[in-house]
């Protein structure tokens, strides 16, 4: 089930939301709980019992961990190990699940090239939100390693952190230790779930409203064999592309965060106007966050960070990005996106920051823009080649296969463009933040309950109207 | 101030809530009065609840779409989103197949639009001499269809129904969706039309009343945003359809009397392609014209049985006529598939073809110019093989049968090598070449046995009874007689019997022949019907008055 269905918002959410208010507050997880398990169970039915089953044993593991006592200046083996065991699951389903399939191709690809019979092998299938979980197990194992915060006291508001419906599928990646206090007690004031709704609003609107607007495009673009597509097409189309998975990713983490709101959970932003960037160091501190914080926790710190010279530096961080590209999927083009970013960071911390922050602000944000643009052109085709095909299109200025947008196409691509570059201007940063305040004045509030209505119907008018085609008549 | 604020975002707050249940409300009680979405498709069907089906997804898949189309207020959240649509963008999402959007807000259907630009023979666009030979085949059947209907007393003719796109080409938009572009450059409409006044097969076309009328009618002949004639325009063409029947059965029927005309918002089906826009408030548009229908009363009017087959268009006329005062039946075959108005039947299945039509009066296809491809939905066919021929396809017109029979007779003078020896002869002595002398010396032989009566004529069934030398001298009899009767033809028979030397007869006779022999060449001479079938029909078939 995903939040842009009509399912989710009109029957899932309402009976969801009733449900857990009138719930009293000590009993309220259970609820909550009740239904994530029944938001991934409708979705997943082949992996629910895998992902309870993992949550359970790594609770109990952790908590053994957590009774461990360390010494003065040393950590118990048994804990090294339990952590270990805890990691290794963790990872060792994701790379089960996620990795299997590309492993399996490669190794058979390799074969071929040795001329020997390639392996069978069963396809395996992927659990949705596995890359998220994953990444929150592992927070959980690590922060009670580390001494961050104590193991979870109930299994159930442990399977709760990995399991809530709201950051389940899509994050943010919440950090065990940012949310373990208000897993056993918070409180959701009435603003709280006003506003929480409100910002749920504005994510579904984003994505449905202009992600998916975007993405009709974009498909059609990327449809075409990429030879033949007119370079303005090309452009077009690779922005439209960059739009969509800002105001799709946003958008969802939008609805997460709003949801979390209103039942009185503090989740993470994850995006902080990225397209604003100046330098692809600082894109990757506004997008995504949840999972550059874990890369940077996680990942990049126990790695040897900047400790160990600058040339590690740049191997940890360049390894970082590789790895961080394979995580958004088992696929080349993802590892080579990875690479892509990682050579920036890379040159950024050599010459290019620096470079572009003399040269001032707009034509920073117009290169780095475009440098992180050229970059979705890796996520978004299938194979480096395609990759290659689809630059060529875009740099070879000649005419050819042009896909026309409609009005709404236009309107809405050129509100994308507004809204990612708002918050440039002081107004837009203004208008930014007071939209997106914790607090609204009176007719304020009365302007975003109006907004959000007429956001909620289009959405919910544009979810229905694609399957929505009658006919005059019926004829024989 | 802060327990005020509290209050008020409780007041929000249940608001929300609210409006996030009406739906499931809706749902459940259907206590909120909504207008249906206009437009026909397939509902799906809420699926059952099994572990397989769970278990393979399909449920989900299948839950989603139910509760998609189910869920309380769908529809007028989907009218308020057609709406922001069309307000701000001029988009719906009525697919191109469904409606053209022309200038000004004129709607059209595409297919119309298509037909318009003689891109579309549809169905066989791909072989438009193959579909051009099924409609010359049609016509001949309807021909001859027609020949039986009338030895029984029963008139058929065709309704030639404007389509939107001939009467009102200039709302069309310049760069339509151009799919069916490379098709061949020829309709079925102007196909039909030509062979039906060619075979002398009635047909009464409105299309060029309605062009005549157009510039100077003060309301509206299509509306602007449906598909159909409007519902004025169609009940001025039920009374020339009605003149049309009295001149061709030779009746006097009631008279319609047109009420005062009164100016309103589209009433269905004025709009109906509006309608599939399923927006909250109508588009932008001149008033339409409306009046009621009543008749004259004429005790003494006949009231014929028809038989209507047709499409879409005759609901406008059938809705709107007082049909139980004119006709004495008037049943409705739409695309000869289903029975309307007519309390007999369920379906077609039901009754006897032959003795239906026997039955009627006047047999009616009444067809818009866009559906012309559809030949009938069979009807012609089913009809010919009720009324006892039993290979309809046989059916041929005399010039499509004449080039047959020469093209035997080329086979056989090819395969002959005595012949062909001596029309290589022929063709040194006369300057031909050997095609072109085969072909002139098959001609003769075909032609020398018409006159002599040897030439087997089609057989269609039984209803051809008569040598083909009898039918020639028929056939030229009938011509000496119209020629008799027309003072001019006789003036300038005299001439040529005159300046050739013959006597008047001689003259006289020559011209029939030569006449005749050229309807045999053009196809349009009317095979002779089987003498028993010619027999008046039985007193219980007559008209009623």
């Amino acid at each position: 089930m995903v939040f842009s269905s009509n399912i989710f918002l009109f029957f899932f959410l309402p009976i969801f939301l009733i449900a857990y208010f009138i719930t009293p507050q000590k009993f309220r997880n259970y609820t909550l709980l009740l239904f994530s398990i029944v938001f991934y169970a409708y979705g997943a039915p082949d992996f629910v019992f895998l992902l309870v089953g993992e949550c359970v044993i790594n609770y109990f593991i952790v908590r053994a961990m957590g009774r461990c006592t360390d010494g003065v200046h040393t950590v118990s083996t048994k804990k090294k190990l339990l952590c270990g065991l805890s990691v290794v699951m963790a990872l060792g389903l994701l790379l089960y699940f996620k990795y299997a399939n590309f492993f399996m191709e490669n190794l058979n690809t390799i074969l071929g090239w040795a001329h020997h019979e390639p392996i069978g092998w069963m396809k395996v299938a992927l659990p949705i939100g596995i890359s998220f979980f994953t990444f929150q197990s592992i927070t959980y194992t690590i922060d009670v390693y580390r001494g961050t915060t104590p193991p979870s006291q109930k299994l159930t508001d442990y399977v709760l952190y990995i399991m809530m419906f709201p950051q389940l599928i899509a994050g943010p990646i919440v950090n065990y230790n940012s949310v373990a206090a208000q897993l056993v007690s918070r409180t959701s004031t009435m603003e709280d779930r006003v506003v929480g709704f409100y910002r749920f609003v504005i994510g579904l609107a984003k994505k449905v409203l202009i992600a998916n607007t975007m993405a009709a495009y974009a498909d059609q673009v990327f449809g075409i064999a990429y030879g033949d597509l007119a370079t303005g097409t090309a452009w077009i189309g690779i922005l439209a592309y960059t739009f969509q998975i800002y105001f799709d990713f946003s958008g969802y983490s939008d609805m997460a965060i709003g949801l979390g709101k209103m039942m009185g959970f503090r989740f993470p932003e994850n995006f902080n106007d990225p397209y604003t960037s100046r330098s692809v160091t600082e894109f990757w501190k506004r997008w995504h966050m949840t999972l550059g914080n874990f890369i940077m926790n996680y990942l990049y710190i126990p790695l040897g960070g900047n400790r160990k010279g600058k040339g590690r530096m740049y191997f940890n961080l360049w390894l970082c990005f590789l790895l961080s590209g394979l995580w958004h999927g088992a696929s080349w083009n993802f590892v080579l996106w990875g690479a892509f970013h990682g050579l920036f960071i890379c040159a950024d911390k050599l010459f290019l920051k620096n470079a572009l922050k003399k040269i001032g602000m707009l034509p920073s944000v117009v290169i780095t823009f475009f440098l992180v643009a050229m970059g979705w052109v890796l996520f978004r085709v299938d194979t480096a080649a395609d990759a290659g095909a689809f630059y060529q299109a875009l740099f070879a200025f000649k005419g050819g296969l042009t896909v026309a947008g409609d009005a709404q196409f236009w309107c809405i691509f050129v509100l994308a463009i507004a809204f990612s570059f708002l918050t440039l201007v002081p107004f837009g940063q203004k208008l930014q933040d007071r939209i997106f305040a914790d607090s609204y004045s009176k007719p304020l509030s009365w302007t975003m309950f109006a907004i959000t209505l007429v956001l909620f119907i289009l959405s919910a008018g544009s979810l229905c109207v694609s399957d929505f085609n009658p006919f005059i008549y019926f004829r024989f | 101030m802060g327990r005020i604020k509290v209050k008020y975002d409780l007041l929000l707050f249940v608001l929300l809530m609210v409006i996030l249940f009406i739906p499931i409300i809706q749902e459940w009680t259907g206590v909120f009065p909504v207008k249906p979405l206009n437009g026909v498709f397939v509902p799906t069907t809420k699926p059952e609840l099994t572990f397989e089906n769970y278990k393979t997804n399909t449920y989900q898949a299948q839950i989603d779409k139910y509760s998609s189309e189910n869920f309380g207020m769908r529809e007028p959240i989907l009218r308020l989103y057609n709406q922001y649509l069309w307000d701000v963008f001029r988009k719906t999402y009525v697919s191109k197949e469904q409606i053209v959007f022309g200038k000004d807000r004129w709607f059209y259907e595409p297919g119309s639009v298509s037909d318009h630009e003689q891109r579309l023979f549809r169905y066989f666009a791909a072989d438009s001499t193959q579909m051009a030979s099924m409609l010359s085949k049609e016509a001949q059947k309807l021909l001859h269809l027609q020949q039986i209907l009338e030895a029984h007393g029963v008139h058929l003719f065709v309704c030639l129904v404007p389509a939107k796109d001939l009467i009102y080409p200039e709302y069309i938009p310049e760069n339509h969706d151009t799919t069916y572009q490379g098709t061949p450059k020829i309709s079925a409409r102007f196909y039909n039309e030509d062979n039906f006044t060619r075979l002398g097969i009635n047909h009464l076309n409105l299309e060029q009343w309605f062009l005549q009328i157009k510039d100077t009618a003060d309301f509206a002949l299509f509306p602007q945003t449906g598909m159909h004639w409007s519902k004025y325009a169609a009940l001025l063409s039920a009374d020339t359809l009605i003149r049309y029947m009295e001149h061709l059965g030779g009746i006097n029927m009631k008279n319609l009397v047109i009420g005062p005309r009164e100016y309103d918002e589209a009433r269905r089906p004025d709009g109906d392609l509006e309608d599939l826009l399923n927006l909250m408030r109508p588009v932008r548009k001149p008033k339409y014209c409306y009046a009621d229908c009543m008749t004259d009363g004429d005790p003494t009017a006949t009231k014929p049985k028809i038989i209507v087959i047709g499409d879409s268009f005759w609901w406008t006329i059938a809705d709107q006529l007082p049909l139980k005062e004119i006709f004495s039946r008037a049943p409705y075959w739409y695309y000869n598939n289903t029975i309307y108005y007519d309390d007999r039947y369920n379906s077609l299945d039901e009754l006897d073809l032959a003795e239906e039509l026997l039955s009627s009066d006047f047999v009616v296809l009444s067809y818009c110019a866009t559906q012309q491809y559809r030949m009938n939905d069979g009807f012609t066919q089913k009809a010919l093989k009720a009324l006892g021929v039993k290979d309809s396809d046989a059916i041929m017109d005399s010039a499509s049968f004449v080039e047959r029979e020469i093209q035997r007779t080329i086979a056989d003078i090819l395969a002959s090598p005595k012949s062909m020896e001596s029309i290589r002869e022929k063709a040194k002595q006369f300057n031909k070449t050997v095609e072109k002398a085969v072909r002139d010396d098959a001609k003769w032989i075909v032609n020398y046995k018409i006159q002599n009566g040897t030439l087997n004529w089609p057989k269609h069934d039984d209803y051809i009874a008569m040598d083909s030398a009898t039918f020639i001298e028929c056939e030229i009899q009938r011509t000496i007689k119209s020629l008799k009767s027309n003072p001019e033809a006789m003036q300038s028979i005299r001439e040529k019997a005159t300046k050739y030397n013959k006597t008047l007869d001689k003259a006289l006779r020559d011209d029939a022949l030569w006449v005749v022999n050229h309807k045999i060449q053009q196809g349009t001479l009317k095979w002779p019907v089987n003498n028993n079938d010619m027999n008046p029909k039985p007193e219980s078939h007559g008209i009623q008055q």
